[in-house]
Order: C-alpha cells, then structure tokens, then sequence
C-alpha cells in the first residue's frame, strides 16, 4: 500500500473515496439490490425458524416433573424390518402425548452403532446384541422384545403361476449359489413347471436384522453356510454366485426383487405386500410349507417361548424365534428387541425431563402399541416377556438415580 | 484491361441497417485498387461482400450482383469463391497453435493437397513470393507468436497467396503495423502489383498513392468515385473527393 | 476542501489499518481454507489407524477383504464414464459453441447447465427407476445379442451392473464437462476462425484450425474435472451397481465404488469395521487429490505448450525444403509448379469434399447433442410425471410425511402427507452454511486474486482446487467422525450437517470469487489506484463491484447445490419426520429424504413424496441455473452467449 501524499489534495482527497462511482468503471444500476435481497432472504428464513421454536435443546433439566412434559422429540434408530408398526406406534402415541417419535430406519446394525456413539435414545433391531456389540456400549444394556414379525421369502418368476415351496437347504443351496437354475431337479422335486432360467439371489447390502434372521436359519441347516458366512447382519462375507445383487433396505430389496425377474429376495411382510411380491412357502419341521402369515408366526413365538429367556439385562445373543417345531409354525419368525442404556445419562438422553419422555414411549410401546401390531401384521411377544420387559423400565436411571415416573 | 470483378447495383444490409447503397464497380484484373474513404462508410463491407463473408454474420443480406470473371458470385458455393478471393485482415491473425508451416500449408491441405514435397513447394512459393522466406527458413516449425508484427501479417499473406487466390482483398493490412513493418508490407504489395488481382482497403490516403493503380472513393455506403489514382487524387471529379483527398474532412 | 496536516495524517494512518486488518481478514479466511483441507486428511489418517495397524498392506492384497475390488471398482466406473462422456460432451460443446444456429445456442446452454446442477439423488432416482430396468430388459440383452454374449459383455444381464453405474456416471458429467468445455472454446479469439473461412474452409474446417487447439488446455481442464465428479459420485452409483464386492468379468458384472460400500456400511459400522471403511476413504481422498493434482498440472503445461506452437501439431519435417534458385523443379510458364494446375481444376472437387466432411462432422455433433439431451429430457419427464401431482398440491409443502400405509387392497388409499419439514430443514441448513461459507469463501477468492503472491496464490489455488473435487461423502464422513470424538451427542444434528455443508459450499464460492475478480482487468484497477483509492478499497469497490453479478451468481449456484446434496448429509444432518426444533437435533432435508424413501419406504404414497420432492429440487435448479445464466449474460459483450 502506498504511503500517503504530502501534498493536500486540491478537488480528490486521496484518503477519501470518490462520491460518485469511478471515472473509469461503470456501476451498474440495481445490481445492488441483489445483495440486499439475499441477505433479507436469509434473516428471515432464520427467523421464521426461530419462530416458536427453541434453537438449543440443551436445558438441562435436573428437576423431575410430576406430569409429562410434552414437545420432547426422542432419537431412535435400527431396523427397517419394524418399520410399518413403528410408524403406526409413533403416530398413535404422538397424539396421546404430544411428544414425538424420530426413528430412522437406516438398519439394525446402523441402529446399535447409533446408540454406541451416543446418537440415539433408543435402538431397534431383529439381531440380539452379540458381546463385542455390548462392549462397545456406554453402559450396560436393556434388551427388550417388543414386537414380532416373519420374513419372508419372495420371488419374481415370470410364466410361473403356482406358489413356490422351498425346503431351508434348498433356500441355502440358492443363496450359497449350488442350487443355479430354477428347474433344478432339487427344486423340481417340490414345484412344477419352473423354467430353465438362471436363479438371481438378493441379499442386504447394509448390516441388516433381517439378513441375521435368514443366516441363522441356514446356518442351522447347513454346514457349509454356517462354516463360510455364519448368522451375522454383515453383507460381507457373502458367498460368491453366479448372479447376485445387493440392496440397502427392505423396500430396496423389494423393489429389486420386483424389478428382476427370476430374482428371490427375503424381506418384513408389509413391504412384501406393498411390492406385491409372492412369498413362497418355506418347509418347516413337522413338514408343511407354510406361508408367512400372522397366525403360523404367533405359533411359532409361542411354540418357542420356553426356550430359556435371559433378564432384560442379560445376554440375548443365544435367543432364537427361528425353526420353531409347532405343526403350522412358520421357520423364519423373529422377534425385534428395542435397546436402551440401563443409565440413560451416559448415552444421548441428556436430562431428565427426556429420560421421563423416553420412558413413557416404552410404556406405551409395551401397553398400547402392543393392540396395534396386528392392524400392520405383527405379533406380540409372549405375554411373560412384555412383563418382563414393563419390570426392567422400572430399573431404568438417569444419572444414577431411579427416573420418577410422570 | 479486362474487370476482373465486376459489381453492379450492391446493396448490403446488416439486420435493417443498410450500409451499402447500389455500388457498381468494376475492378480491373492484375491492378490494385485502393478503396478510401472516411470511417464507417461502408469500405470494409464491401471487402466483405467481394469473398461473401459478409453473410456470415447473423441478419446480414445483399442484393445486387458480383461477377467474378464474369461468373455470379451469389450462384457459386460460397467456400468455392472464398479459395479464389483471398483475404488479409487487419490485425495478422495467423492459426496460434500451428506451426509457420503449417499455417501456410492449411490452405494447400484444404484444397487436398497431401504429398509432402508438393506442400513443401507449394509453402516455399508462398513465402517467397511474400518476402519473408529468408526470415523463417530456419525455423518453419517455430509457433507464429515467435514472429514480430509485421513478419507476422507477411505470414498471413502468404498463407492467403499459398492457394494462389484470382482476387486478393486486404482490410488495411498495415494499420496495426509500426513504419518498418509498413514499409515490407508496402514493398511487397508492389511486387504482387503485377501479378494479382489486389484491393485494399486503407485508411492512409499516401499509402494509396504508393500502392494502387486504381481507387475508389467511398462515402456513407455510396461509390462516390472510381477512377486511375492519379486522377482521384490530382483532379478528382467530384467535390466530396476533392475535399477528402486534401484531407478537409477525414 | 480538506483539512490537511495532522487531521490527514490521522484519516491515513486509520484507513491504513483498515486497509491492514481487511488484508489480515482475508489472509485469515484462506488459512482456514489451507487448516480445513489439512484437518480433513489428518482425520482421514488418524482415524485410519486401526485399520493401518491390523491390515498393513493386506489392506490392498487379502482376498478376504474388499478393499480391492471397490478401489478396481471406483476406477473403473471412472474410466468407462469417461470414455463414454468425452465424445458426447466435446460434441456438445462443439454443436453449442460454433456450430449451432443462433437462436438455438442459449436454450442448449441453459440445458446443459440445468444437467449440470440437477443434484444427483435425482439422477440416482431415475436411474434406479428408469434405466436400470430399462438396461435389464432392452438395453443389455441387445447389447449381448450384437456381440455374442462374449468377453465383456458375457454374463447375466441383470440391470445393476458395471455398465448401468457407468453409464448414469457419463449422463451425469456430460453437462460438467460440456458446460466447460464450452466456455472454453468461447474463450478463444474468433479472428482466426475468419481467417479460416477466407482460405476457403467450411465452418467446421473455421472450427478445427482455429478454435479447438487453443481450447485444448480448458478442455482437458473440463474433462479432470469430469473425471474428479465421477470418482466421487456416491448415491446414483450406489443404487445401480449391484453392491457385490468382486472384481469384474464382465461389463455385466455387479460391483461396488469406495462411495457405495461407505454409504451402504459406514452408518452400522464401529470399532475397527469403522477405521477400515475410513482407509477406503482415505484412499478416494488420495485418488481425487492425485487426480485433481494431474489436472491443474496438465491444464498449465498445455497453456504454456500453446503458446510455443502446439501439443498436436509437433509435425516432425524431413528436413528443411530446399529453395530451388535454378528452377530444376517443372515450372509452368506462368511459373507455377506442374501440379498446380491439377489442383487448381480440382478446386470444385476439394469443396465438395470439405462440404460432406463438414457435414459428417454436423450429424456427429448433433447425435452427439441429442444423446446429451435425451436422458435430461428423460429425466425431467418422469420427474414431472411422477411428480407432477404432488407439486402442485399446496398441503404438499406444508404437510409432515404420511404414517407409514398398508395398501392392501384397492380401497385402501394412503394419504399423500407432504415434505414440508424436509423443506424447512433444507432451507436451515443452506442458511446456516452461508452464514460460514460465505464470508469464508469470499474472502479466500478476495486474497487469492489480490493480495497473494503468485506462488502462494498457485498453492493455494490447489488446494482450493482439492477441497471443490473431494467427495461430498467425504466431507460428511470427515465431519461427523470429528463431532464424535469431540461432541458426539451433536454428531448428528442440524449443526453437523450445516458445517458439512459449509465445507461443500466454501471452495466454489472461493474458486468462483477469484475467477470472478480476475476478468476485471489490470487497467480498471491502476486507474482506481491512481485516483489515490487505498488498496482495500479498490478492492471492495471497484473490483468487487464490477464483478458483482459473477459473483452472486456463483454463491446462488453453490446455495443450490448444497439444498441439493444428499451424500455429504447422510451420516450429519440425519434424517427427521417432524419440523425443526432445536440445532442440535436431526433435521430433516430434501435430498437424504428422497434417498431414504428410495431404500427404507416402500409404500406407494412415500415413493410419489419422493418424487414430488424431485421435482421441486428440479424446478428450484432450474430456476437458478436459469436466473444465473440471464444474470450473466446482462454483463456479457453481445454476440456471445
């Protein structure tokens, strides 16, 4: 930058800007107002959002409220295989209480990472969390079933007008990639009239509860599954087949499966029906096909219901709903567990007034929502189960102190 | 002496402007004429009208008629006309990413010309006959920003003689040119003088006495006169000659 | 008059500081520029440790793993999009820039910008939606039948696939690339063109000589930066490329990039699965660098080449053609060699032959310009379509989106819902990012056209460079990772996604501003400096205001991008079916909402939401790609467009 000059100025005052635009550049007209109109534009949408709204959630409020606040938004996320009850339960008890539900259905193993890094109040997933998973937790663990549901296996065969019937080893066959055509003679043996095309396999290409829920029935049946891919939500390793695809999401797969023709895909039952895929019936112990419906699900949680069922803090990682022996059960039910931390503090729930919140909406989860589950085609689990569940919300802390009921 | 180009009745618009008004004129074959005249009247346009590359800009039209050896220009394909007129802009404007060889060799290649040794020649010949052969010979695959100004606007003549055009139209070649470079440019205007067919438009009314044989006087788009030069600058006809030649106006 | 003496003095010396302290503001800005682009690769590096630590060089050579196959994945898709894009894009421009008849320049302009900012969970959905099953029934089967089901096109045809990713990957950066390359053989003087025409060349012949050598360094510019955008497309190639992490046989075979296996598995991975998918994105980073490095290296030497005659015409000459002053060669009597003459009559025949180049050269260019325009045209029709009636319902941007629906039969009617928090969210989230972005970028243009010096100005212009080519994936995963380990209950929430985005937002704006500022020639700015302007008042006034509208323009383009990015918002914004409530909270937005609804929701009514939210993503684009274009074209000199 220049020095100033010694001299005073005569008509230019060298340390004053000329008032009017320069000799040698045009100023346009108007242009100006641009700027202004941007700057406007963005001071009120910044204050039409301020409106009425609070900008830092952070109160941190110690002091327990004898009602239930209201306008509390609780974090939840983890499989998309309960998406449809979900919703059904957030909107029911958003009405009832005028707090509101925000459950991100990114898949259940993104659900459980979520509430290790403290991004969530709750997680939701088909898969019992297995030990490292509760290593990686804050703090200890609730494990609660709260609803439950069959998956199902769909399939798009053009020129195929019966109703597929799958054994589990062929089912493993298929996804292992032995079984490669639709009319091999393992198939044939239970279906007529497939054709000669190739068998395309569709699996989840996120860490999804339902791909556990397959992969536990398969590894059951088959030693090879069990040896080189096991019962995990992973979508690696996956066995190499002539023809595969891989979806993030139930509904991706669904569409998929829709969109592909000699394609097999396994998915939750609303999103079948919405696709308007086939489901194909699935061999089950006593030697039926059995087609996933509510009724052969119920069977099938109450037929294993007496299997031995850990606290609501213990290790869930043994508990399985599939391959139940009943006569009319359906092999490939779940249940799907919610999670929390025992000590709501050490996660994301960061006061009080939310850890009351987030204990209402398990109440009503485990008292109202469970009439609801049927209307979208889910059943409840055991009746002793959803007590047990109720018994551990007692348990629940906020810092290290019981949360006072509101 | 036989016209090489004879013009009759031209009009030339651009959109709805009109800026040649019925120019009828006919250029004599192997002379240079000088078109003068003050700004904007029209000189530059009727260059342009004399290859049809005045029709290349959007909206521009004309009517009347140009006889290139007594062939219609407006019937020819236009590209084929542009191979027989040459033309030299004012600023040299040689191809920046082709080499002084190949610049002069485009318009050889464009006429299929494809054995190296007839393109060899055919360069030779250009930029001998444009007087800058002894400058570049040793260096013909030198980019054409390595050349100054003036040798820079030689280039481009060559590249124009190279197709050895009938008709060569310059749009004051040297205006953008220091006096020495004028000075080559005008020495081999004079060596072209017999040989080509020249029309040059100047602004420099001195330079048209050195250069042309014959000039044409051009006001607001109208032929105001045409005649050998010596006659339009020692006794012009017209009034208006006579006052721009012994620059009253300019 | 004017008070001189000490009451001068004082005005000086405070204009001074002013002058100081605006100079430090911007050298400020460009440091935070110079830490960011640090910052992210340092986390990138740390955070891959773990993964460092167990797999060593394994990382690339275990077969158990599938760091491998997205890397040959990533490159390839790459490759394949560019090889099918460049043609297209070069015709394009080619047809836009010189070729074209006038009155069609400007909407060919205007389209190919529109391509280029639709935002790609878009070009995703139609893809996923339109090609994909297109591919699977027509397009590959036919493609199999011409070639026998051999080599790279044997296997089953299934529509996700290697081809399909790279073929949305080539839609997708035709228009960046043409748009570009345009604007570079504008750039070029036009006097040679006529030059070309006057020794009896076609108009394509005008265009081959003249025009598209010296445009050669900002075509090759366009087409890296073509390349920079594929290797880090994530949404549409995620949805099409069949997410089977194995390298390819075929053309047909499914696949997987770094951007697609880090969306499909970033959000449920931890621990050490996390530090691994962070190497993955460790290695895109050093890709997009290395290639955003190649770029600007090779844009610089073909300009310096250019200058010195040419890259393409390096002819080598057998020796220098002897003059002949005896006349040994046969001479005509008009002293013209022998062949002329057979040339000379053969002029006719020459002509005809350029005019059928010329317009072989035309039906290549306008092929090329339909294929360009057919998929945008494609595109917006099924947007609008599918669309159409969702936008044009009011309640549809002031309703929360529906309950989930069970369409069981044919009574059961789900109720449309609307995206309205997804609006508000989005509208939030570009508003906070400006509030950092702008300023940021500004000043960093400001200092890197004024007040650096030229090396330091080259520097950081790479860098600025880098951090426009990084993924936006990237720029969220960099994010968030340092949220959790510095405050993770804000990891996702309103904050996180607008700083992710103010990242996305700051290098455009700062790449823009400076190109900006440096059209606005030495002579303007002299003359203010001559009046007795201080430095930072030429600055401010005079530069600044003269390239006002570029300026504008490119912040409203770079707003418009951010309102439509999806993959930098995934892991930091998150994704919210309620209005805004607090900053530190998920938000919801437009882009991750489509996306969700394409991957979680399967129910009819959440499919049209998204589409009509498509279709207002569209329209907003469109709106300002077309408002930037008439902005700019008010500055530009008439004739050219």
């Amino acid at each position: 930058m220049s020095g100033a000059p010694a001299e005073p100025a005569d008509e230019i005052d060298p340390t004053k800007a000329p008032s009017s635009a320069t000799p040698v550049v045009r100023r346009k007209r108007g242009r100006g107002i641009w700027v202004v109109v941007g700057v406007v534009v963005i001071v009120l949408i910044l204050v039409g959002v301020g409106f009425g709204t609070s900008w830092y959630g952070l109160e941190k409020k110690t002091t327990a409220s004898t009602t239930c606040a209201s306008g509390v938004t609780i974090q939840g996320a983890g499989a998309s295989f309960l998406n449809a009850v979900m919703s059904v339960w957030t909107s029911g008890y958003s009405t009832a209480t005028g707090n509101t539900i925000d459950y991100t259905a990114s898949g259940a193993g993104a659900g459980i990472t979520a509430l290790a890094e403290k991004q969530v109040d709750f997680a939701a997933t088909d898969e019992p969390l297995n030990a490292s998973d509760v290593s990686a937790m804050p703090g200890p663990i609730l494990t609660l079933p709260v609803t439950g549901g069959p998956v199902a296996i769909v399939y798009n065969i053009p020129g195929f007008s019966g109703v597929l019937n799958l054994t589990v080893p062929e089912l493993a066959g298929i996804y292992l990639g032995t079984i490669s055509n639709w009319n091999s003679t393992v198939l044939a043996a239970n279906n007529h009239g497939l054709p000669s095309d190739p068998i395309v396999s569709v699996h989840r290409s996120d860490q999804a509860g339902t791909t556990y829920v397959l992969t536990n029935l398969l590894s059951i049946y088959n030693a090879t599954w069990e040896k080189t891919v096991g019962t995990t939500v992973l979508p690696t390793p996956w066995p190499t087949t002539p023809h595969q695809l891989a979806e993030k999401g139930n509904s991706a797969l669904g569409k998929t499966v829709a969109a592909t023709s000699y394609s097999i895909g396994y998915l939750d039952l609303p999103d079948a029906i919405n696709d308007k895929l086939a489901t194909a019936g699935v061999l089950n112990t006593a030697g039926h096909y059995v087609q996933p419906t509510l009724a052969a699900t119920n069977g099938a949680i109450a037929n294993l219901s007496g299997q031995p069922i850990p606290p609501a803090t213990g290790s869930w990682a043994n508990v399985s709903w599939v391959n139940s022996p009943g006569s009319f059960d359906y092999p490939l039910a779940t249940l799907s567990y919610f999670v929390v931390l025992v000590d709501t503090s050490l996660g994301y729930t960061s006061s009080l007034q939310h850890a009351q919140i987030l204990v209402q909406w398990l109440n009503y989860v485990l008292t109202t929502g469970q009439g609801d589950s049927a209307s979208v085609d889910y059943v409840n689990p055991p009746a002793n189960i959803v007590t047990q569940d109720l018994n551990a919300l007692g348990t629940m802390e906020y810092q290290g102190s019981a949360i006072a009921a509101c | 002496m036989a016209s090489k180009l004879a013009v009759s009745n031209l009009d030339a618009w651009y959109g709805a402007q009109q800026v040649l008004y019925a120019i009828s004129l006919e250029l004599p074959d192997r002379a240079t004429t000088a078109i003068i005249g003050p700004s904007g009247c029209g000189k530059s346009t009727f260059l342009r009208c004399l290859n049809r590359l005045h029709e290349e800009v959007p909206g521009a039209r004309t009517a009347g008629e140009i006889r290139l050896d007594g062939d219609d220009l407006a019937r020819l394909d236009p590209v084929l006309v542009r191979c027989r007129v040459g033309m030299v802009f004012q600023k040299p404007t040689p191809f920046p990413n082709l080499s002084i060889f190949e610049n002069v060799a485009a318009g050889l290649r464009l006429l299929g010309v494809r054995r190296a040794e007839e393109l060899d020649e055919g360069v030779v010949d250009a930029l001998r006959d444009a007087a800058l052969w002894e400058e570049v010979e040793d260096k013909l695959d030198a980019p054409p920003s390595s050349l100054s100004g003036g040798q820079q606007q030689r280039l481009c003549i060559a590249r124009a003689l190279a197709v050895r055009p009938e008709v060569l139209l310059l749009d004051e070649p040297c205006s953008a040119l220091d006096p020495i470079a004028t000075a080559k440019v005008e020495a081999l205007l004079a060596k072209l003088r017999d040989e080509y067919t020249l029309v040059i438009v100047t602004h420099n009314l001195a330079q048209a006495t050195r250069v042309a044989d014959h000039t044409a006087f051009f006001y607001l788009g109208k032929l105001v006169e045409f005649g050998s030069t010596e006659q339009v600058f020692k006794a012009p006809a017209e009034k208006l000659t006579e006052n721009y030649v012994n620059g009253r106006f300019g | 008059m004017t008070a001189g003496g000490p009451a001068l003095g004082r005005r000086v010396a405070r204009l001074r500081r002013l002058g100081g302290a605006f100079r430090a503001g911007t050298l400020a800005a460009a440091a935070i520029v110079v830490a960011l682009v640090v910052a992210l690769a340092g986390l990138l590096l740390l955070e891959s440790i773990p993964s460092i630590d167990r797999w060593g060089l394994g990382f690339f050579t275990d077969p158990a793993f599938s760091a491998v196959p997205v890397i040959v994945g990533t490159l390839l898709t790459s490759a394949l999009a560019l090889l099918i894009a460049v043609p297209i894009s070069l015709g394009v421009a080619i047809f836009a820039a010189e070729l074209a008849p006038r009155w069609l320049r400007t909407p060919l302009a205007w389209m190919v910008d529109l391509g280029a900012a639709i935002p790609s969970v878009v070009y995703g959905f139609w893809a996923l939606v339109v090609v994909s099953p297109w591919m699977a029934r027509t397009g590959e089967p036919a493609l199999a039948h011409l070639t026998g089901g051999t080599g790279p096109f044997s296997g089953l045809p299934l529509g996700e696939d290697y081809l399909t990713a790279s073929l949305i990957l080539a839609i997708m950066i035709v228009p960046t690339i043409s748009a570009l390359s345009r604007e570079a053989l504008l750039g070029v003087p036009r006097a040679p063109r006529e030059a070309a025409l006057c020794l009896g060349g076609t108009r394509w012949d005008a265009t081959r000589l003249s025009v598209l050598r010296p445009a050669a360094p900002g075509i090759l510019g366009a087409i890296m930066l073509g390349l920079g955008r594929a290797i880090g497309e994530t949404i549409a190639v995620a949805l099409v490329i069949g997410n089977i992490y194995q390298l390819p046989t075929s053309l047909f075979s499914q696949g997987g990039t770094i951007p697609s296996i880090l969306v499909n598995e970033f959000g449920g991975a931890f621990g050490l699965q996390q530090s691994e998918l962070i190497e993955l994105g460790l290695v895109l980073f050093a890709m997009s660098f290395a290639i955003n490095l190649l770029a600007r290296l090779l844009i610089r030497r073909a300009q310096r080449e250019t200058g010195r005659g040419g890259w393409f015409s390096r002819r080598r000459r057998r020796g220098v053609p002897a003059p002949d002053p005896v006349g040994t060669n046969l001479r005509d009597p008009l002293d013209r060699p022998l062949w002329w003459s057979r040339v000379e009559a053969g002029r006719p025949r020459a002509v005809r032959r350029r005019r059928v180049v010329y317009l072989i050269a035309l039906v290549l260019v306008v092929g090329a310009t339909a294929a360009a325009v057919y998929p945008l045209a494609s595109l917006i029709g099924t947007a609008v379509q599918q669309g159409g009636a969702a936008v044009v319902t009011p309640s549809f941007y002031t309703s929360t989106p529906p309950p989930y629906c069970l369409e069981t039969n044919a009574s059961t009617h789900c109720p449309l819902g609307g995206i309205g928090p997804a609006l508000q969210g989005t509208l939030i989230l570009i508003a906070l990012a400006s509030v950092v972005a702008v300023p940021v970028g500004l000043l960093t243009g400001i200092y890197l056209s004024e007040y650096a010096r030229r090396r330091t100005s080259q520097l950081l212009g790479v860098l600025v460079d880098v951090m426009v080519g990084v993924p936006s994936l990237l720029l969220g995963v960099f994010v968030f990772v340092l949220f959790l380990r510095v405050d993770p209950l804000d990891a996702r929430s309103a904050l996180s996604g607008a700083a992710a985005l103010s990242l996305l937002m700051i290098p455009i704006i700062a790449r823009a501003t400076e190109a900006a500022l440096r059209t606005v020639s030495v002579e303007v700015r002299e003359a203010a400096l001559a009046l007795g302007f201080p430095r930072h008042r030429v600055t401010l006034r005079v530069v600044l205001g003269n390239s006002k509208s570029a300026i504008l323009t490119a912040n409203f383009l770079a707003l418009g991008r951010a309102g439509g990015e999806t993959a930098a918002l995934v892991f930091t914004a998150g994704t919210s079916s309620y209005w805004f409530t607090s900053l530190r909270s998920p938000i919801a937005s437009l882009g991750p909402l489509i996306y969700d609804n394409l991957t979680i929701a399967s129910a009819p009514n959440w499919t049209i939401d998204a589409w009509g939210a498509a279709l207002v993503l569209l329209l907003i684009m469109a709106a300002v790609s077309l408002a930037a274009r008439l902005v700019l074209r008010a500055d530009r000199t008439p004739g050219s467009v």
